[in-house]
């Protein structure tokens, strides 16, 4: 033994712990730069609050969380250390592999290319695993946040009619730092069942007709399939009928709040009918933009539409 | 504010007179009849908030149409 011991300064105390809990296999992996306060993660029902919130929240927040769909084949693609061998015969770990998982899910094309806009972005991510425990890692003040990894979504390819794996849209999630992964992981325990956790829907508004500062307005879900896109009216007619869920703007930025006097549902073209306010519409001078909209996702889930978020239309006076 | 199947802006609505509310509001689907009961409806949530101007504007025809008269503020949009 040596005659010198500088123990006291390495590792930490390995005591074991009952019920210490693992990583368990992935359910849903969720995207975005919500940091959740120490008063989030106090509980599980703060935090399921919180995050439902995050999810709610408008594209553009960079609180937003994004939920990606069920997950339904894992495979540990995680880099293997790499070793080696000092001339004596010593063998030993000169690099250490860093995480990286691809995960299945099945999906169809309108989802997939949503899902192919993260690609090769740099993305805290959150794993909700099938224990119903939520993975990350504190961040330096004690927040809770996703673990930051580069993401790719690869394409379904055509069924082979043989193998599941063509039946795959698959989504490789590549963590930057094993000390992010590892060393400052932390769950926050939740009840939630995966379908919880959904995201929200692109409610495109398509002009159909106008009459002076009276637009009939369709919101839409626009679908790969030609023509076959997807009307929410049949869902949402009452409570779209609101002026108080939708907004409008002009201005040279689009900035500037323009009036909504009423909206109403209109059966026969499943639209609605939206009046601009007829002194302002009309100051405006031809060819001034108006941007409209469906109000933010939190203010049309406190009316009960639930699931979409406006995509905006532009229009420009004539 | 909804009434049947509209949803008016109660906080512009309020700054109308009945007869404004009824010309601006003609078009979605409503008879005039349920636009007074719909105008009703709001000032009473809401209050009668014509202002004085409005009420000068009865004995001086054409002041109600000059630009700019009588738009609501810029949060005015999101009520109801």
């Amino acid at each position: 033994m040596p005659i010198l011991s500088l123990c006291s300064k390495t590792g930490a105390n390995v005591g074991p712990v009952s019920c210490d809990t693992r990583r368990a296999a992935p359910a849903v992996i969720i995207l975005g730069g919500k940091a959740f306060s120490p008063a989030e993660y106090a509980n599980n029902a703060a935090y399921e609050a919180a995050l439902l919130e995050a999810i709610n929240l408008e594209n553009g927040n960079s609180e937003k969380m994004y939920p990606f769909p069920e997950i339904q084949n894992t495979v540990n693609n995680t880099e293997a250390n790499t070793e080696g061998t000092t001339g004596s015969g010593f063998k030993m770990i000169l690099r250490e592999g860093k995480p990286v998982y691809t995960f299945g899910v099945i999906v169809g094309t309108n989802l997939e290319k949503q899902m192919r806009k993260f690609n090769n972005k740099i993305v805290p991510v959150t794993v909700f695993d099938k224990n119903k425990n939520s993975w990350g890692k504190l961040d330096i003040d004690k927040n809770f946040v996703g673990t930051d990894a580069l993401i790719y979504v690869s394409p379904k390819p055509y069924s082979d009619g043989n193998s599941v794996d063509t039946e795959y849209t698959l989504v490789t999630v590549s963590f930057l730092s094993m000390a992010d992964f590892a060393d400052d992981a932390a769950f926050v325990p939740t009840t939630f069942s995966i379908s919880n956790l959904e995201g929200l829907l692109d409610a495109k508004l398509r002009v159909i007709s106008n009459a002076s500062n009276v637009y009939k307005i369709a919101v839409e879900f626009e679908n790969a399939q030609l023509g076959g896109n997807v009307n929410f009216y049949d869902k949402y007619a009452t409570e779209l009928a609101s002026a108080a869920l939708w907004r409008s703007f002009t201005g040279a930025a689009l900035a500037t709040p323009l009036t909504i006097t009423s909206v109403a549902a209109d059966a026969a073209l499943k639209a609605f009918t939206v009046t601009l306010d007829t002194t302002a519409y009309a100051a405006l001078s031809a060819g001034a933009k108006i941007l409209l909209d469906l109000e933010t996702p939190p203010v049309l889930l406190a009316a009960a539409v639930r699931g979409i978020e406006g995509d905006p239309v532009i229009i420009t006076k004539a | 504010m909804k009434f049947n199947h509209v949803g008016f802006n109660g906080a512009w609505a309020s700054t109308k007179t009945v007869d404004e509310f009824i010309r601006e509001q003609s078009h979605v689907g409503l008879t005039e009849d349920e636009l007074r009961h719909a105008h009703a409806l709001i000032v009473k949530k809401y209050g009668d908030n014509t202002g004085d101007a409005k009420k000068v504007s009865k004995t001086r025809p054409g002041v109600a149409d000059r630009p700019g008269f009588g738009i609501n503020k810029a949060t005015d949009t999101k009520s109801e």
